[in-house]
């Protein structure tokens, strides 16, 4: 589960800080395991730009990298389409079913961000 | 005390060789003995106890309550003074609800969901103020209940030993200061009714909660002790068949404890069960067992506290290791463990306002039982510098 690109992520995540009068910024957390992040949230024309704070495990802290990075080339319509599988896929690892909520919590608070 | 001649006894080490299992803290592994006599008691003699004048009916009743004599013994208590429920949680959650007094209530800031919870409930639901006992080097500030219990305090609800920390609280003093300011004492033995002997009398403490399943006995049977005294004054919890005298159409006459607070068909396999298991602990001895457990912690102790990045939360004495990892969230701690077949816990244990309070997002715990070896722990360690060694590394 943890291959280098993984880790690498977790020790030096993408997008990592705030964005000053960001449009949105929302807080995203699992209670039980302790994964915290807040994402800060600019809408641009055809895309839009996240950067994040997280005090979270590997597997969400990588995710939530990802998330920031893809989302730089899609719109607002095509990231409130992505899923499951489309974050599995770009996290290239097999996750066992207790820490899906670890995978998924970067692109499901983004995407709770963009309703606001 | 030969840990690995008692790993055979249990099953699911012959089943999964690799497994290292050390979260006991949640539940306990299954020895052969209390799984035939569940097993045995369902095929060969299970009927259901009370009413039946039958030879089968009587034979069942006879095992569930001879199963309570076990249990009162167990913790030198006497027979009525033993009401089964399902877990901790239950015989909790029957107190708060069945309860009746004037004063307020004093938790523990470490205090576990299931012993906060319900005294939270019933608080807010009778305006009734909280207070909470700090915590100090992982044990329960006597100074601090000095403080804050006084003659407003009724009900004191406090743990054995936390599941966080893993220490012995310092329950007599907190018993004794509780008592001389006519309040009681719930005493949350979870934890502690595994690893050490409980003496009611000795305690002192009023009422005493404990499950089956985290000594090797099934889920679903778990224990409240009350001094006579006072069950006999307490109303029911639930209402129904078994805990009546005699029922007429208006008016009711519930049966003496422990009858009283057991309402409906009881878990009598779970009862059994526990019996079962009670007899295999006291079979070993639980002065044996303490010194093993203690013996493995600190072992473990000894052989993570210099890895890079490692802080131990519980103090030396503990039965359970909790601890943080400087550059791995416990999540990550635990996966990589379970990638070597060792079982251990992360996150907040059911103790989040602790954790809150110590301004962590989590911990991870390893608790032993008699069934670790020297050699579990040594896995354990190069699992653990393997963790730190992928995660402190620079890629």
């Amino acid at each position: 589960m943890y291959r280098d690109e993984i880790l690498e992520l977790y020790k030096n995540p993408r997008n990592s800080g705030k964005i000053e009068d960001a449009d949105v910024v929302i807080e995203g957390e699992n209670p039980s395991c302790g994964d915290h992040l807040k994402l800060y949230i600019n809408r641009e024309e055809n895309s839009v730009e996240v950067r994040h704070q997280s005090d979270a495990c590997a597997i969400c802290t990588a995710s939530t990298s990802i998330v920031t990075e893809e989302t730089t080339k899609l719109t607002e319509e095509e990231i409130k389409n992505l899923d499951k599988d489309w974050m599995l896929e770009k996290l290239g690892i097999e996750i066992s079913p207790m820490r899906m909520k670890c995978a998924l919590l970067g692109l499901e608070t983004l995407q709770k961000g963009l309703k606001k | 005390m030969k840990p690995e001649k008692i790993k055979k006894d249990f099953p699911i080490f012959e089943q999964k060789e690799e497994l290292t299992y050390l979260d006991n803290a949640a539940t306990s592994q299954k020895p052969e003995k209390v799984t035939k006599a569940i097993r045995e008691f369902y095929e060969k003699h299970n009927s259901n106890i009370g009413r039946g004048i039958y030879k089968l009916a009587n034979q069942s009743t006879q095992r569930y309550e001879d199963a309570r004599r076990t249990i009162a013994d167990f913790i030198n208590a006497e027979k009525d003074e033993i009401i089964f429920v399902r877990n901790t949680t239950e015989a909790e959650n029957l107190l708060a609800s069945t309860l009746d007094f004037e004063g307020n209530i004093v938790l523990a800031e470490m205090a576990h969901h299931s012993e906060q919870l319900p005294w939270r409930e019933k608080a807010e639901r009778e305006n009734k103020e909280i207070k909470y006992l700090e915590t100090e080097d992982g044990k329960i500030s006597v100074r601090d209940a000095e403080k804050k219990i006084d003659n407003d305090i009724d009900i004191v609800a406090i743990s054995h030993i936390s599941n966080v920390f893993g220490a012995e609280n310092p329950v007599e003093e907190i018993i004794q200061i509780a008592h001389k300011n006519n309040a009681k004492v719930i005493l949350d033995c979870a934890q502690s009714a595994p690893h050490t002997k409980i003496n009611a009398k000795e305690l002192d403490a009023d009422f005493i909660t404990f499950s089956g399943h985290k000594m090797l006995g099934p889920t679903g049977i778990g224990v409240l002790y009350g001094k006579k005294t006072l069950l006999k004054n307490i109303e029911p919890y639930q209402v129904g068949g078994g805990m009546v005298k005699s029922v007429q159409k208006n008016s009711v006459n519930y049966e003496d404890p422990p009858k009283r607070f057991e309402a409906g068909t009881p878990n009598i396999a779970g009862a059994i069960g526990l019996q079962a298991a009670i007899n295999y602990l006291e079979n070993i001895g639980m002065d044996k067992i303490e010194e093993h457990t203690k013996e493995i912690s600190e072992k473990i102790y000894d052989g993570i506290q210099d890895i890079e990045g490692i802080n131990i939360l519980s103090p030396k004495d503990s039965t359970i290791i909790s601890f943080t990892f400087e550059t791995v969230h416990p999540h990550d701690v635990s996966e990589i463990l379970n990638q070597n077949n060792i079982a251990i816990r992360a996150g907040n244990h059911c103790a989040q306002p602790q954790h809150e309070q110590l301004d962590i997002n989590g911990t991870a715990r390893i608790s032993p039982y008699i069934y670790n070896t020297k050699k579990d722990v040594e896995k354990l360690c190069n699992a653990l510098n393997e963790t730190s060694e992928v995660f402190n590394t620079d890629v």
